[in-house]
């Protein structure tokens, strides 16, 4: 954050879109894979880790996310718009080599408390949020519309 | 001794110091001086209790903020330390240091010069050893970045009526006028010397009291008032000072919840009060020094408190308030004047508008959002956020019933380094009207040791 600070923080109305998408795709890519592994790992249960609300309550928090990405109603929508997003490719790398699912969480924690410390952050819904728990927020809440429908 | 002027009915007293006021500070200063078998007669406008119609001389006219100005000081022996938390802490070394971000900051004398004084007011007030760092209270919370760890220690709290008035009673050199309310206070060589203070009754006694030297204790809205009074008759030479008299006037902003921190964990418990060497602190939270630089914000400190989850899918779990406390910038447009209704001894009242303004607004919003941020960072939980730059965010700022500033100790305002009115050879000011910036912690521990400072002062004019 250095001497910025969260006073140039971004709110959720002016949330980089590009940024956004980049991040959700990566955690989209790495969380497919994870559900292909042996220990499932939901995007709920990701979330929780930092944010401990039931799974209702990360979608409802979601879907203020997935406000901002006007257009983008559904998850491959959404998919056919991202680019793969280092950070979050990074943690699906592990994931296929055969980290468990504490080794990924433990990342996951890692990469969230970095942008917490750069304010990489996002106001949702009064929530103060990394970027990428807001885009795995969003994500949740999107695929939990599509198996809802 | 203690005379009640209401019983023998007028009289005239003269000592070496005349202080007006029996609160906490003019309290220390009388007894600071006895130690030095310096006289004192200690005027105090009350009795030994809370009255009704006594206290009634405190209202006076608000315009601004609201403010209580009847409710937020006691006028009697023992002044507001008879209603006060005892909440307790120094100031910060970079609160005395100026600030180009904060207009008008900057103390003429440095942290050093009062830590004998905090140390001894420490005693006084009951707080323990002078100690605002314990080891490995934060342990579990880890490097801050943004933040640093704080201390309030706290007072029984000592209420002064209590704790002092044996003393007074039996003091040999101190002379205690109750019911004694001033009414003039004159001086001579055309007003540059303070020479007698004329006080009476409400019952319709008078009495003269005459002095080397007079300080003015009695809290920081009537400290103003007097002087403005003085003023306007022209009872002394305060050209100098007149306008800029009242001006200043700061609270400590008080906001019961910037913030809702879901805890991870139960770090949080080493936030709560606990017991030192058997005296009670607690641990809080603050804006480091280089952060107010880097953000421009004034000083801000904060206590968690436990506190109800809101309802729904958060009943149930640990959920903390941030109970934050704010320094005010000096704003010359935050005033106390002489209002146009006059008091039943048909002196006009104090007429209070306290505002605040941009940068005390964005002090708290900031100071919340680099809350949120630190507890994110170091994975302690995640937080919600109140719109503190709502205006229906300023109704939930209180005032701490802290009067600071009217009196300002600065080359341009209305005292100098020692307490002494510009322009008047031997009238000190005690309390916390001198602080020409009040940081975020309590202001008694200051009060407390301005005015040791200042008895100190006077005992070697003398």
């Amino acid at each position: 954050m250095g001497s910025g600070g969260p006073v140039h923080e971004v709110d959720s109305q002016r949330l980089n879109r590009r940024a956004f998408l980049l991040l959700l795709f990566g955690a989209g890519l790495g969380m497919k894979v994870l559900d292909k592994g042996a220990e499932v790992v939901t995007w709920e249960s990701v979330i929780r880790a930092g944010l401990p609300l039931d799974d209702v309550s990360i979608w409802a928090l979601g879907s203020h996310c997935s406000d901002l990405l006007n257009g983008c109603s559904t998850f491959p929508e959404i998919l056919g718009h991202l680019r793969p997003c280092p950070a979050v490719t990074w943690v699906a790398a592990g994931a296929r080599s055969g980290l468990g699912k504490r080794r990924v969480l433990e990342r996951l924690t890692r990469l969230i408390a970095e942008e917490y410390a750069a304010a990489e952050t996002v106001i949702v819904d009064r929530w103060l949020l990394s970027r990428t728990e807001a885009a795995l927020c969003a994500a949740a809440a999107i695929r939990a519309r599509e198996g809802r429908a | 001794m203690i005379v009640d002027l209401e019983e023998v009915g007028g009289g005239s007293y003269e000592a070496d110091v005349c202080v007006i006021g029996g609160g906490a500070a003019g309290i220390t200063v009388a007894r600071a001086l006895a130690t030095s078998g310096i006289s004192t007669v200690l005027v105090e406008g009350g009795g030994l209790t809370p009255e009704a119609t006594s206290q009634q001389l405190y209202r006076g006219e608000v315009t601004g903020r609201p403010y209580s100005l009847e409710t937020s000081r006691l006028r009697y022996f023992g002044g507001s330390t008879g209603h006060w938390e005892g909440y307790c802490g120094p100031l910060d070394a970079s609160d005395f240091r100026p600030r180009g971000w904060v207009p008008y900051s900057g103390w003429p004398i440095d942290h050093q010069e009062l830590l004998p004084y905090w140390t001894e007011a420490h005693e006084i007030l009951d707080l323990g050893p002078f100690l605002y760092d314990v080891p490995g209270r934060e342990r579990r919370t880890g490097e801050f970045k943004w933040l640093r760890p704080c201390l309030w220690r706290h007072s029984p709290p000592t209420r002064f009526k209590e704790k002092y008035e044996d003393d007074v009673r039996r003091s040999d050199v101190i002379t205690c006028l109750l019911h004694a309310n001033l009414l003039r206070l004159q001086g001579t060589n055309g007003g540059r010397v303070a020479r007698q203070a004329l006080v009476g009754a409400l019952g319709g006694a008078l009495a003269t009291v005459r002095a080397h030297t007079f300080v003015l204790a009695c809290g920081g809205i009537e400290n103003a008032r007097v002087l403005l009074l003085a003023a306007h008759r022209g009872d002394l030479a305060l050209d100098q000072v007149e306008a800029v008299t009242g001006r200043f006037f700061m609270e400590h902003v008080l906001v019961g919840k910037t913030a809702t921190v879901l805890a991870n964990g139960d770090w949080w418990r080493d936030f709560e009060r606990f017991s030192h060497e058997g005296f009670d602190v607690t641990p809080g939270l603050r804006l480091s020094e280089k952060t107010q630089q880097d953000h421009e914000l004034l000083s801000l400190g904060g206590m968690m408190r436990p506190t109800e989850c809101p309802a729904g899918p958060l009943a149930g779990r640990t959920c903390l308030a941030f109970l934050t406390v704010a320094e005010q910038a000096p704003d010359p447009g935050s005033l106390v004047t002489l209002g146009s209704r006059h008091d039943a001894f048909g002196l006009p009242l104090a007429k209070l508008h306290w505002r605040l303004g941009d940068l005390d607004r964005r002090t708290i919003d900031v100071g919340s959002r680099l809350l949120a941020h630190e507890i994110g960072r170091l994975r302690l939980g995640r937080t919600r956020l109140e719109d503190m730059l709502s205006p229906a965010a300023a109704d939930s700022f209180w005032s701490a019933n802290h009067h600071i500033g009217t009196t300002r100790m600065a080359d341009d305002g209305v005292v100098d380094p020692d307490c002494r009115v510009h322009g008047i050879e031997n009238l000190f000011v005690a309390g916390s009207s001198v602080f020409p910036t009040g940081g975020y912690v309590n202001p008694t521990l200051t009060i407390v040791a301005l005015a040791l400072r200042l008895a100190d002062h006077i005992a070697k004019r003398l």
